[in-house]
């Protein structure tokens, strides 16, 4: 039953997650320490995704302080991750590595993975690259690790490297966030045509994968469309999103999405609903700047670019347009 | 079982999920006034320049002459009066600095002789297609300015024209000797008299709650409960 709760949290089925937790507690041997904190932090991710970032947090303090595992650390470190508290959420990641019995290169790269992620939140693209690099070499041959490597060489300002890199590793996996990711460095290099050729390989693959689990792949999808597609199907796949899954990333795709549209002031309610529920990222900034701007509220814009700028001081440097893998 | 359904947790947080749309970079226009003149440094991300004109990109000379004449035709610039500025394009390239290739063009617009230079009307036109949500950030090209301060505004597809005080927005520049005075830590002298309004103000709203206070404690309490009554 806790796998089954397991597996429906991470195809973003909270609907599902909740029944089997439900089940689960619902019998009558108490459960041992590790197996209770497990069903605590799962209904923190019930929390965290229906934005209740403080309901989150509390249960994820408790099932750390019941039984710490790395699956708690990791938990904790993506809700600091969350609000801008960045140092504190790599120490938790690296609380994470050392707990249990779950060490394998795998799970090691996985939070070296995320590590750098949070360098990238940051700005510190050098620091980032560092950390791909290692976390390749614990782990090598995996596609995700290395579509960071390839976007570390676009940040570096090798953009043909990171090219094909990209074109390599979406050819051997049919990945469509690789090809997402690769169309979008073709069209930043002035090459449309190949660029639409890949959008086309992707659009097909999301438009397969939301008819097979929409939960899952509608983030990505979503994702997709604010690059490459129309506004009204931005908006479209935001919406269907947001009910999924309403917590802060959602409401800032939503704004983000109404902005494409073109509908400013609906993007900003959102923008504030994300801050609301204790989202504080330089993404989330670095768009209200933009959104307050052109509805001429230049003081709020200029408060909000300054927020954007510390967090991430490079947010708003071209290159940062390159951040298609652990972005946000 | 608990080990393998505990690792399977460890996994299901993923090192990647989308929390915002990866960002896309904006045109932006960069004014830099002069007593005569107004220089205008202008750069299109390439794909959005296809995107709104269809032209081809490269850097051959009809290539570059006709991106030239695009710039030339979708930017306007006019006094408040309606005088339209003279637009000469000095050099249009595309290039690739650290991020996405752009197009990046400089012109030079200048007013007609006796007409007002303390602001101008700005019209820009070269929006991608069905990208209301695209923007044209504008800004002056000021050395001694912080990005945020230099920001005056934005440009849809949907609101194509802007109104900039170039007086206003050139003077706000301070010069070394003319730092503020709230910069250097002392009170502002411009700011005395709203603390004293404002204190004024505080003075007179305890007043007007302690006279309330006042009245409703020599109410009778079995009053005002009837009188909440009668009024539901």
């Amino acid at each position: 039953m806790l796998t089954r709760a397991s597996v429906a949290m991470s195809s973003h089925d909270l609907v599902q997650s909740e029944i089997a937790l439900n089940a689960l507690q619902s019998v009558a041997v108490p459960p041992e320490p590790e197996l209770a904190s497990e069903i605590i932090a799962l209904r923190g991710d019930l929390a965290f995704y229906r934005g209740d970032p403080a309901g989150a947090a509390r249960a994820y303090r408790a099932a750390d302080a019941l039984a710490p595992s790395a699956g708690t650390a990791i938990r904790l470190a993506r809700l600091e991750k969350s609000r801008g508290e960045f140092d504190s959420a790599q120490t938790w990641l690296l609380k994470g590595a050392r707990r249990g019995s779950t060490i394998t290169p795998e799970f090691i790269a996985g939070i070296g993975l995320q590590i750098g992620a949070i360098d990238l939140a940051r700005g510190d693209y050098a620091a980032a690259q560092i950390r791909f690099t290692e976390v390749n070499d614990v782990f090598p041959g995996h596609w995700l690790i290395e579509a960071h490597l390839a976007q570390s060489k676009a940040l570096a300002g090798d953009l043909d490297g990171a090219i094909a890199l990209l074109r390599e590793l979406a050819t051997r996996t049919q990945s469509p966030d690789l090809a997402d990711s690769l169309a979008n460095m073709l069209r930043a290099a002035g090459r449309e045509e190949e660029s639409r050729e890949w959008i086309e390989r992707s659009a097909a693959i999301w438009d397969a994968r939301m008819a097979r689990l929409p939960e899952a792949a509608v983030g990505h999808a979503l994702e997709h469309e604010l690059a490459f597609g129309s506004p009204d199907r931005s908006v479209e796949l935001a919406q269907q999103n947001l009910v999924i899954r309403p917590w802060g990333g959602a409401h800032l795709l939503m704004a983000q999405a109404y902005r494409k549209a073109g509908e400013f002031e609906l993007a900003q309610t959102h923008i504030e609903k994300a801050k609301s529920v204790g989202i504080h990222s330089a993404a989330l900034y670095a768009a209200e700047s933009e959104i307050l701007t052109v509805l001429g509220q230049l003081a709020r814009a200029k408060s909000a670019r300054a927020r954007a700028k510390a967090l991430n001081p490079r947010i708003f440097d071209p290159e940062t347009a390159f951040i298609w893998f652990s972005h946000g | 079982m608990i080990r393998i359904c505990l690792m399977l947790a460890a996994i299901v947080v993923p090192a990647w999920t989308p929390l915002a749309a990866h960002t896309s970079p904006n045109t932006e226009i960069r004014l830099e006034p002069s007593s005569d003149a107004l220089v205008a440094r202008i750069t299109v991300p390439v794909s959005d320049y296809a995107s709104a004109t269809g032209n081809p990109i490269g850097d051959e000379p009809a290539t570059l002459k006709l991106a030239a004449q695009e710039v030339a035709q979708r930017i306007s610039i006019s006094s408040p009066g309606g005088s339209e500025w003279s637009i000469s394009v000095d050099s249009a390239a595309f290039t690739t600095a650290t991020g996405p290739a752009d197009l990046n063009a400089t012109i030079t617009a200048r007013p007609a002789p006796g007409a007002s230079t303390e602001a101008v009307s700005l019209r820009w036109d070269m929006f991608p297609a069905n990208a209301p949500g695209h923007i044209a950030m504008v800004m002056m090209d000021e050395d001694e300015m912080a990005a945020e301060d230099a920001i005056q505004g934005a440009l849809t597809s949907r609101s194509k024209t802007l109104v900039i005080d170039l007086g206003r927005a050139v003077s706000s520049i301070p010069a070394p000797s003319e730092t503020p005075i709230e910069e250097a830590g002392a009170p502002a002298t411009s700011s005395i008299p709203l603390l004293l309004a404002g204190l004024v103000i505080a003075a007179l709203f305890a007043l007007a709650v302690l006279a309330a206070a006042v009245r409703l404690r020599r109410r009778p309490s079995s009053t005002i409960q009837t009188s909440f009554s009668a009024e539901d």
